[in-house]
């Protein structure tokens, strides 16, 4: 695990501050979606060696959702970003 | 019979007096500050706009610091009234809302020349960018907290009540080797 996550809004802090959430490349379903999207979202995840995107949250700092782009190999963080801010067409 | 509640500050108990190295001037002391008032300001707003509209309702003794994307804490010594309360939230409004902590969080004051070895024994923050009347949320050990920089030599904790007292006792264990002076409120 990258030990040092750079929050785009309070600076590079230690990853005890954060709680991993996984990949951020899946979209969740729809409510009504048929049970076989949902069961695909829930259960059926990649886990990948090297660079991929995840959501990460600041628990004990700002309390926002970030993506970390990152290599699970390498643990190099490559770009981070606001979850919700990136979700409404702002940057981070 | 009728019931008569009594407010107990949450460090009412701790021990004041010199702790751990016992000889020379204290590294640090640790001071219970008083039970003011303690509110999160959260909004689309900047911490200019929040202590403007702070010290338009007579809070001016208030610090006004970060306390992540989008929130302030406004702090001080003087008493939460509800009418000091509703004035704020008034000034604020319409941008910022503005949500009581008076009664559950606690401020502790930490200061000496060696506050600042004994803040990163517990905090990850990079200190040496963290100037005064900076604030940010933070882990002191495994506890959430603020961590205000008031003076050059004196920081600012404020904890979750039930907390404080563990928080204490952390700071004494790491002031030890410094010599601590512990001032109860």
């Amino acid at each position: 695990m990258a030990s040092l996550i750079p929050c785009p809004h309070c600076g590079t802090r230690p990853r005890e501050e954060f709680a991993v959430k996984g990949d951020a490349a899946p979209i969740r379903p729809e409510l009504d979606a048929p049970a076989s999207d949902w069961h695909e979202y829930l259960h059926l995840r990649d886990n990948p060696k090297g660079r991929h995107h995840e959501f990460w949250h600041h628990v004990s700092g700002c309390r926002r959702w970030l993506i970390v782009e990152r290599d699970t190999a390498s643990h190099e963080i490559y770009s981070i970003t606001d979850a919700a801010s990136a979700k409404q067409g702002g940057g981070a | 019979m009728p019931e008569s509640p009594c407010h107990i500050p949450a460090l009412a108990g701790v021990r004041p007096g010199r702790l751990g190295k016992e000889d020379g001037a204290p590294g640090v002391t640790l001071r219970a500050l008083p039970e003011g008032l303690v509110v999160l300001a959260l909004g689309r707003s900047d911490r200019k706009a929040v202590l403007a509209a702070t010290v338009s309702v007579g809070l001016a003794k208030c610090s006004v610091s970060d306390a992540g994307f989008e929130q302030w804490l406004i702090a001080g010594d003087m008493p939460a009234s509800p009418v000091v309360l509703a004035s704020l939230a008034q000034a604020l409004a319409g941008k910022v809302y503005v949500s009581d902590q008076s009664h559950g969080r606690v401020r502790i004051a930490l200061s000496g020349p060696r506050s600042m070895n004994v803040l990163a024994k517990g905090c990850g923050i990079d200190f040496a960018s963290f100037t005064v009347g900076t604030g940010a949320m933070t882990l002191y050990g495994h506890l959430g907290c603020h961590v205000f920089r008031a003076e050059e030599t004196v920081f600012h904790l404020t904890v979750l009540r039930s907390f404080a007292l563990a928080l204490w006792d952390e700071l004494v264990e790491a002031g030890r080797e410094f010599g601590v002076e512990a001032r109860a409120l």
